[in-house]
C-alpha cells in the first residue's frame, strides 16, 4: 500500500507544477517597434540578442550623395551568400538608390517594424536592412542553409518507384509531393509549434477528398501542443497519436514522396516537419503497414503473394517463439515423434529451460541489431559477422542453445524484417517477448489468452479516430480488394472506405474494356 | 487509480498462480513409445515399455524396461522407479499384447489405463504379438535394431497400404469391442528367426475380446474387401488353373491390381435367418503372369476364371468367420440397420446368429488394362 500512498503523492505534486511557462507570449505581448533612429535601433538589436557572433553586421551609404547610412544585419551561415552579394548589397552599393524594393532583386521582401518578427525572421535566414530615418525594415528572403542532395532513403528502399526521398527542408518536401500533385487541391495549413523551435509544420491533404472532420482534429491536436520544439517527426507522432502507451504505430512515417502521394490519393493527410526527413502520414490502419508502394508497380499475382507472406510472417515472428516454448513445456504431444526425439537430444545437454533459451537468443538477437545500426557500416559488419557466430553454430556447441532455437529464433527474425514498416516490425518484436512469458507459464491456454488480448486491444484502437481494424472490424468488404491480396488496379476504383473519402471513386475506365 | 491496482493485483496473480504444475520439459521425460504387455500362469502382467535416450552420449538409442505388476497403471510406478525422467503416454506408438493374453481374457479392462489420462495418445496402433514378450525385449535391445516401436507402427501403416493387415488404433479398438454389429480385428506380428519382426496377418477375436482366429497376409486382403477398407490399387496373386506345359509347372501365378470396386451389400431376413448378398465389381490391371497366354483374345474367359477365383477365396475367409462366430465384417451393423426387430433379438447373440445367415459373394470382374506388350 506504500507504493500507492507515493504515488498519491506523486499526482498531488505534480498537479501543483506550474503549467509550462504560461508560454511567454499568453497573453500576447505588444511586440516592440522599430524606431525610426537607427542608432536606436542597432542598440536595440544588440542588447536584445548579446552573445550571437554569428549576427553580422555591414554598413551602408545609401542616397544620391551616399548621406543615408543603413545597416544590413544577417545571420552567417544561414543566408546564401551568393544572393546576398549579387542581389542585394552589389544592387545597392551600386545604384546606392533608396528605393529597395526597386533595386534589390529579391523575390521576397517583406517591410516590417515589429522587432518580434525581425528576430524570428532573422533566425531564419532572412536579411535585415534597416535604413536610417525609417521605421520600417526590409527583410530579404536570403535563405541559405547547408543542406543535403535529394537522395533515395536507405531506410526504405524500392525496387521499382521513385528514387528520390525527403531531405531536411519542409519547402523542399512539399515541392516533391507537389510533383505527384501538381493540383489545386492539394491544398496545406502551416502551423508552428514548440516555444524555442517554432517547428513548421505543413499539414498537406487534398482537399476534395480528405474527410474535414480529420483535417479538423489533426490540426487542433497539433495547435494544442505546449513543447519547446519539436526536432523530429517521431516527436510529433507520440504528442498527437489516439494510444501513446501502445506499443503499435498508429501513424507511418514515410521518407518517400510517392508514398506521401499515394496515401494522399486515398484521403490521408500528411505532415510535413521542418528539419526533419520523415513525413507523417494519418489515419493508419493495422492493416496498411503490410502495404508497399511496390506492391501496385508490380504484377499483382506477386504482390499478392508477397503481400501474404508478409502475413504470415507477422504471425510467426509473433507466434513462434511462444509456440516452441510452450510445445517444450507444455504439450509435447503436438510435436510430430521424430522431431521429439531430435528436440529431445539437442536440448539434453542444454542447461537451461526453454523459456531462458528463447529469450537469451532474443535479446542477443536484438542486441545485434541495434549495434548494427549504431555502428559505422565497416563495423557493423564485423557486429554482424560476430553475432552470427555468436547465435549460430557455437552457441550450441557450447551447450547454451538447442538446434532447434537458432532455426527458431533466425526464423523469427526473418519475418519480422519482412514487414516494411519497420516501426510494425520493432513493435511486433516487442510483442513476442510477453507472448514468450505467457506461453512459458500457462502453455498452449497462455498463447490464447495473449492473442485474444492482443486482438481485443487492436481492434479497441484508433487512429486519428479511424478503427485501428478497418476493415476488418468495422466489417468493410469493399476494401478488402486491397488487404490480403492486392487485386488488379483496374478492379480498385474506389478509394478506401475506411478513410471516409469524400470523393469515393478513383478512377473510371482504366482499361480499354470491350464494348457489350 | 483504480487500473494500477487492478494491473498489479493482476501481475502478482499471474506471477504466483503461474499453471507451471504440469510443466515439464522433453528432455526430462521418458517418453513411453512401445508399450507391451504379457501374462503369466499366476495372472501377473509382464510390462515392458520402450523410451528413446536423449543422450547423444550412449550409443544405445533406445531403453527397454520391463517389470512385473498387477497392472499397467501399476507397472507404470514401478518402472518410474527405473528411470530419470517422468514417464508419459502421449506418444505411444503401439501397444502390444502377447497373444497368449487374448486367448485367455478380454484385453480391453487391461488396458483401461491408457484410456483414462486425455494426456494418452489413442493414435496408438494394438498389435498382437505370436511370441513372448521377452522375445520383443530382445530384439528392442539389438544395438542392430532401429528403434522398434517407430518400426512397428510403420511396419503396420505400410502392410495397411497394401492390404497385408489391418491398422486398429486404441481408439477404433475401443469401437470395435463396444460395437455390438462388429467384432475387433487387430494386426498380428510374428518374430521370425528371433530377430526379424515381420506382419503375420489379421488376428480375429470375438465380440468378449477372447483371440478366436487369423487371417494370414494373404487373406488379409479379402477381409478388407469384404469391410469395404481395402487401400487402391489392392495387390492381388492368385494361382488360375489351367492346363500348362510339363516345363512350366507351378508357374501359374497372375497378379494384378484392383483399381476400382464397387462395393454393395443386401442384407435381408427370410424363413428364419439373415441373408447377406455381397456384390464387388472390381476393375483389375494385370501386372504380372508366369505363364503363356494371348489376353487379348482369352479376356472373357480370363476375367471370369479370376472372378471365380477370387470368389472362391472370399468365400474360404467367410467360412472361417463363421465357424469362428465373430464378425469382422461388420455384417452386424447392415442387420441392425435393415432388419431391426430380427437384430434386436439376436444382437447379444449375433457370432451365432451370423454363423447360420446365408452369405452370397458375387464378383464381377472386368480388366481394364494388361501392360505395354501384347
Amino acid at each position: 500500500m506504500e507504493i500507492f500512498r507515493y504515488l498519491r503523492k506523486q499526482r498531488k505534486l505534480q498537479s501543483q507544477i506550474v503549467p509550462f511557462e504560461a508560454m511567454e507570449g499568453d497573453p500576447p505581448k505588444e511586440s516592440p517597434q522599430l524606431s525610426n533612429n537607427l542608432a536606436e535601433n542597432l542598440d536595440y538589436l544588440k542588447q536584445n540578442i548579446p552573445n550571437s557572433p554569428d549576427l553580422m553586421f555591414r554598413t551602408l551609404r545609401l542616397g544620391e550623395d551616399r548621406q543615408e547610412e543603413a545597416v544590413l544585419v544577417y545571420n552567417d551561415g544561414m543566408v546564401d551568400k551568393n544572393s546576398l552579394n549579387n542581389n542585394v548589397i552589389r544592387p545597392l552599393i551600386e545604384t546606392g538608390s533608396l528605393d529597395i524594393l526597386q533595386c534589390v532583386s529579391i523575390a521576397n521582401i517583406k517591410l516590417s517594424s515589429s522587432w518580434d518578427e525581425i528576430e524570428d525572421r532573422l533566425y531564419r535566414g532572412f536579411t535585415l536592412l534597416i535604413v536610417d530615418r525609417s521605421s520600417m525594415a526590409y527583410l530579404f528572403e536570403t535563405q541559405g542553409w547547408p543542406q543535403r542532395a535529394i537522395e533515395e532513403p536507405q531506410s526504405e528502399t524500392s525496387i521499382n518507384g521513385a528514387h528520390q526521398g525527403f531531405s531536411e527542408i519542409a519547402t523542399q518536401n512539399i515541392a516533391l509531393i507537389r510533383r505527384h500533385l501538381p493540383n489545386k487541391q492539394l491544398q496545406m495549413s502551416k502551423v508552428n509549434v514548440g516555444i524555442r523551435g517554432k517547428t513548421e509544420i505543413s499539414v498537406l491533404y487534398l482537399a476534395d477528398v480528405c474527410h474535414p472532420s480529420f483535417i479538423h482534429e489533426f490540426l487542433e491536436r497539433i495547435r494544442r501542443i505546449e513543447i519547446d520544439s519539436i526536432i523530429n517527426t517521431g516527436e510529433l507522432a507520440e504528442c498527437i497519436e489516439d494510444h501513446p502507451y501502445s506499443p503499435l504505430p498508429q501513424f507511418q512515417l514515410t521518407e518517400r514522396p510517392d508514398n506521401v502521394a499515394s496515401h494522399l490519393l486515398q484521403g490521408r493527410i500528411a505532415a510535413v516537419v521542418d528539419c526533419s526527413p520523415n513525413v507523417l502520414i494519418s489515419p493508419m490502419t493495422f492493416f496498411s503497414y503490410f502495404q508497399t508502394l511496390d506492391d501496385y508497380s508490380s504484377r499483382w499475382y506477386v504482390s499478392s503473394f508477397i503481400r501474404l507472406l508478409r502475413f504470415i510472417g507477422f504471425l510467426i515472428s509473433i507466434l513462434l517463439p511462444a509456440l516452441y516454448i510452450s510445445a517444450l513445456s507444455f504439450h509435447y504431444e503436438l510435436i510430430p515423434l521424430e522431431m521429439i526425439i531430435t528436440i529431445g537430444e539437442s536440448r539434453y545437454k542444454v542447461a537451461f529451460p526453454p523459456l531462458l533459451e528463447a529469450l537469451m537468443m532474443e535479446l542477443a538477437l536484438e542486441m545485434i541489431r541495434e549495434a548494427g545500426i549504431r555502428l559505422p557500416a565497416p563495423i557493423g559488419q564485423t557486429v554482424g559477422i560476430v553475432g552470427g557466430i555468436v547465435i549460430g553454430q557455437a552457441a550450441v556447441e557450447a551447450g547454451i542453445v538447442s538446434n532447434i532455437m537458432v532455426i527458431v529464433v533466425s526464423l523469427t527474425a526473418i519475418a519480422s524484417f519482412i514487414i516494411p514498416s519497420k516501426e510494425m516490425g520493432a513493435a511486433i518484436r516487442l510483442i513476442q517477448f510477453p507472448m514468450m512469458l505467457m506461453a512459458a507459464m500457462f502453455g498452449m491456454i497462455g498463447i490464447s489468452i495473449g492473442i485474444m488480448s492482443l486482438i481485443g486491444y487492436m481492434v479497441s484502437m484508433k487512429s486519428l479516430g479511424t478503427p485501428y481494424m478497418t476493415p476488418l472490424a468495422p466489417f468493410r468488404l469493399w476494401d478488402w480488394r486491397d488487404l490480403l491480396i492486392r487485386l488488379p488496379i483496374w478492379r480498385m476504383d474506389f478509394r478506401p472506405q475506411s478513410n471516409k473519402p469524400m470523393q469515393k471513386r478513383r478512377q473510371g475506365n482504366i482499361r480499354h474494356k470491350e464494348d457489350n | 487509480m483504480m487500473r494500477a491496482i487492478l494491473f498489479t493485483i493482476l501481475i502478482v496473480f499471474c506471477i504466483t498462480s503461474s499453471g507451471c504444475m504440469d510443466q515439464l520439459d522433453i528432455e526430462e521425460e521418458t517418453l513411453t513409445l512401445l508399450l507391451a504387455f504379457g501374462m503369466n500362469d499366476e495372472q501377473k502382467l509382464t510390462v515392458l515399455q520402450t523410451n528413446p535416450i536423449f543422450d547423444k552420449e550412449i550409443k544405445s538409442k533406445t531403453q527397454a524396461l520391463m517389470v512385473k505388476s498387477d497392472s499397467i497403471r501399476d507397472s507404470k510406478i514401478k518402472l518410474n522407479t527405473f528411470t530419470n525422467g517422468k514417464i508419459v503416454g502421449g506418444k505411444i506408438q503401439v501397444v502390444v499384447m502377447e497373444k497368449d493374453v487374448v486367448m485367455r481374457q478380454n484385453p480391453l479392462p487391461l488396458m483401461d489405463v491408457l484410456y483414462r489420462d486425455p494426456k494418452n495418445s489413442l493414435n496408438a496402433a494394438v498389435i498382437v504379438l505370436d511370441s513372448s514378450i521377452e522375445n520383443l525385449k530382445d530384439i528392442v535391445n539389438r544395438p542392430d535394431r532401429p528403434r522398434i516401436s517407430v518400426y512397428l507402427k510403420e511396419l503396420v501403416e505400410t502392410n495397411q497400404e497394401t492390404n497385408r493387415t489391418v491398422e486398429t488404433t486404441l481408439r477404433s479398438f475401443y469401437y470395435q469391442m463396444l460395437e455390438k454389429g462388429k467384432t475387433p480385428s487387430l494386426t498380428e506380428v510374428k518374430i521370425v528367426r528371433d530377430d526379424m519382426i515381420g506382419i503375420a496377418g489379421i488376428a480375429l477375436l470375438n465380440e468378449s475380446g477372447i483371440y478366436k482366429t487369423k487371417l494370414s497376409e494373404n487373406e488379409s486382403v479379402y477381409l478388407l474387401l469384404l469391410q469395404d477398407e481395402a487401400m487402391l490399387p489392392a495387390p492381388i496373386s492368385i494361382p488360375i488353373p489351367m492346363k500348362l506345359p510339363e516345363s512350366n509347372a507351378g508357374k501359374d501365378k497372375l497378379s494384378f491390381d484392383i483399381m476400382k470396386i464397387k462395393h454393395t451389400i443386401k442384407p435381408e431376413y427370410y424363413s428364419g435367418r439373415f441373408h447377406f448378398t455381397i456384390q464387388l465389381d472390381m476393375t483389375i490391371s494385370l501386372t504380372e503372369k508366369m505363364f503363356l497366354l494371348n489376353v487379348q483374345s482369352q479376356l472373357p474367359a480370363l476375367e471370369k476364371i479370376i472372378a471365380q477365383k477370387i470368389k472362391n477365396d472370399i468365400e474360404r475367409v467367410v467360412q472361417k468367420i463363421q465357424k469362428h462366430r465373430i464378425d469382422p465384417i461388420g455384417l452386424g451393423i447392415y442387420a441392425r440397420a435393415y432388419s431391426y426387430p430380427q437384430w434386436k433379438e439376436v444382437k447379444d447373440n449375433w457370432g451365432e446368429e451370423l454363423a447360420r445367415a446365408d452369405i452370397e459373394i458375387e464378383t464381377k470382374v472386368k480388366v481394364r488394362s494388361f501392360g505395354v506388350i501384347k
